[in-house]
């Protein structure tokens, strides 16, 4: 605890320096303006800026990557409440009652409520990160290679089992993205694998490849069939932006509520935002004596999820930082950025990069205070950016993908990498295959294979070390109850999700884009 | 449909990368698994995943059950009616095809010719189609996106950009 105290008190004068407080301010700004762009969510936008923040001292660029992260979770309830469509994947809740709210004239009320839900959630979920995550990491320091290897596994189970809405694509992705880790030199016997013979192969398939490709490229397909088709449809800011006391009355205990749901479904590998929202979504409805009015305008159907989605985001940071496991897709991109910077997140960064660690911590209290300074008074002005010309912001964002991924190592090679993962996320998106567990392949997959082979070193090639051990023991067999419990349950939280994008699209009148 | 497809190409698939990691020579200096079983039990996983895709699509073609909310229903013809698909319909459904092609053409360009031109052109192009105004805006808009980009950077970033046929 007094650990954690000296630790966040330095870590404010680490994210206090002007250089710091910029990026941050940058970080959460770009993060809120990306939020505002339909169809791009925040995996796509932190890939599409790693490129950019090369050359950057490693503290200040995930201090501003980790700002768009958050800043982008913040601002996607904008998008849900005046256009009907989600800022990213977790907001499909808020749109719910978001959107009735906008279409019945009280906009403004709705995204204040959505602001002040963020800023409290992500306050608390900064807070409880703070006091949470060294302990964990301490803890996480007595870990050996055979419990590291059924860490790993579990957060791959956990991520296969709960992402989309087939067992089999889960795996499916995970299993393609362990693959795609084997590609490459393998460090211990220092030959090639998978490399058919072409050299720009032999240092491995570029995380950053993958990801521009299979989140930006494909979001940008996406955009273009949006635009051809006209699905794009808004709705505009009218009346104050604020809410009333009794809003503020009803919404208080939500946003609690909704906090230390997301916390926790945050803090468990492979929940995400998206499923942290929903749970909030229900037990606000269990819980209101009027649940009749979810659906058409509740204040705490807003309230709730965004609090939800806000204490998320910091619930993940737990296990990126104390663990080195990342909880979602955008939290395994910036796990992605930090090995790219040479900094091998988990428990050994508090004691080798406590600036970095308490820094990043500490700049999350600073972004959300400039995050609600920046969305409640200009709301207005930020929703502006959803009249952009949809045509415009996908050309741009195919320069900017295709600019950064080619000076990541001045090589064409990546362009043509890039491309072909392009299509490789498209296909997903049109089969229905989750993308986060490539994500989490390609990021854990070298982690694992070493862990499993020093593990089975150490044993002299006993497999039964991962037995005998009772931490790994205990992982390994909830990892396999999360498979078998994914293969016999009905995906009923999926199929509530779904059920609630169907809603959503019936809920709208469309009017096209000019 | 699809499913089906997916299943047999992800089965195919991890049968190559079996036979392949089942190739790798076997190395165990100081190791006691050698490079090659890790991807074996990838290889595993993912045949085992296009196997459970072959089955679960297979329940659901033949289980009754509740209306499928899986996916959205498929939007066909002008007004969703269920008729054959339009004129436009067909066209778009060239669209991302093209714009793939015209993307790999950029990438090939992006050395040879230079990053300034091969962008200025590929941008206005797209702008033409996906943002239908008059073209001197588009051209605008893809030069200032190319200037500002170049300046990033070049200056900001320290990236040598390739100059290609502007390379004097």
């Amino acid at each position: 605890m007094i650990d954690s105290w000296h630790g966040i008190l330095h870590g404010l004068m680490v994210a206090g320096t002007p250089t710091n407080l910029l990026y941050t301010l940058i970080g959460v700004f770009i993060g809120t303006m990306i939020s505002h762009l339909p169809g791009i969510g925040p995996s796509a936008g932190i890939a599409l800026l790693i490129p950019i923040t090369f050359g950057m001292n490693p503290t200040t660029a995930l201090i501003m990557l980790a700002g768009i992260y958050y800043g982008c979770m913040y601002g996607g309830a904008v998008t849900a409440i005046l256009i009907n469509t989600p800022g990213d994947a977790a907001a499909v809740m808020t749109t719910l009652d978001g959107y009735p709210l906008a279409r019945a004239g009280r906009a403004g009320a709705a995204l204040s409520i959505a602001a002040m839900s963020s800023f409290i959630a992500g306050t608390l979920g900064v807070t409880a990160l703070t006091f949470v995550a060294a302990p964990i990491a301490e803890l996480a320091l007595h870990f050996g290679p055979a419990e590291y290897f059924a860490l790993m596994i579990f957060a791959l189970s956990t991520v296969s089992a709960l992402t989309g809405n087939s067992l089999a694509k889960g795996l499916l992705s995970t299993s393609l993205g362990l693959a795609l880790s084997t590609v490459g030199l393998d460090l211990q016997s220092g030959r090639s694998r998978f490399t058919m013979g072409i050299v720009d192969l032999q240092q491995g398939v570029s995380f950053l490849v993958v990801v521009v490709g299979v989140f930006a490229l494909a979001e940008v397909a996406r955009m273009a069939e949006g635009t051809l088709e006209g699905t794009m449809h808004s709705v505009r800011v009218k009346g104050r932006i604020w809410f009333t006391r009794q809003d503020w009355k009803a919404a208080f205990p939500a946003i609690l509520r909704g906090s230390a749901v997301g916390f926790f479904c945050g803090a468990a590998p492979g929940l995400g935002g998206t499923i942290s929202a929903m749970l909030a979504y229900v037990t606000e409805k269990n819980l209101s004596k009027t649940p009749e009015k979810f659906g058409k305008g509740a204040i705490e159907g807003v309230a709730g999820p965004e609090a939800a989605v806000n204490a998320d985001t910091c619930g993940a940071f737990v296990h990126l930082l104390a663990l080195g496991i990342p909880a979602s897709g955008s939290t395994a991109i910036i796990m992605g950025a930090f090995i790219m910077y040479g900094i091998q997140p988990g428990p050994l960064l508090f004691q080798s990069q406590p600036d970095l660690v308490w820094g990043l911590i500490a700049s999350m209290y600073v972004g959300n205070v400039m995050l609600l300074v920046l969305n409640l008074p200009l709301v207005g002005l930020f929703a502006r950016v959803l009249y952009a010309p949809p045509g415009v912001l996908l050309v741009m964002i195919l320069g900017i993908a295709s600019v950064g991924v080619y000076s990541f190592e001045t090589n064409p090679f990546m362009l043509y990498m890039a491309l072909v993962f392009g299509v490789v996320g498209h296909v997903f998106r049109k089969l229905d295959i989750p993308k986060a567990p490539l994500i989490f392949g390609i990021i854990l997959g070298g982690k694992i294979e070493q862990s499993l082979r020093q593990a089975m070193t150490i044993s002299s090639g006993d497999p039964l070390v991962f037995l005998k051990s009772p931490l790994a023991a205990a992982l390994l067999a909830l990892a396999a109850a999360m498979i078998a419990l994914s293969f016999w349950a009905k995906r009923k939280s999926a199929a509530t999700l779904r059920a609630a994008q169907v809603r959503v699209e019936e809920q709208v009148q469309p009017q096209s884009v000019p | 449909m699809a499913d089906w497809v997916l299943a047999v190409f992800v089965v195919t698939g991890a049968v190559i990368y079996l036979r392949a990691a089942m190739n790798l020579e076997r190395l165990q200096v100081g190791d006691a698994l050698g490079p090659q079983v890790f991807p074996v039990i990838v290889a595993a996983v993912m045949l085992c995943s296009g196997l459970l895709l072959a089955w679960e699509t297979w329940r659901k073609q033949t289980m009754p059950g509740p209306a499928p909310t899986q996916t959205l229903p498929p939007k066909r013809g002008r007004e969703g009616r269920g008729s054959g698909p339009t004129a436009e319909e067909r066209r778009q459904r060239l669209v991302l095809p093209a714009m793939a092609a015209w993307t790999a053409l950029y990438y090939v360009a992006f050395e040879p010719v230079g990053y300034v031109p091969s962008t200025l052109v590929y941008l206005s192009a797209l702008l033409f189609y996906f943002h239908r105004v008059n073209p001197l805006i588009n051209i605008g808009y893809a030069a200032a996106f190319t200037a500002v980009a170049y300046l990033l950077f070049t200056n900001f970033l320290q990236v040598v950009l390739p100059a290609g046929i502007l390379q004097f």
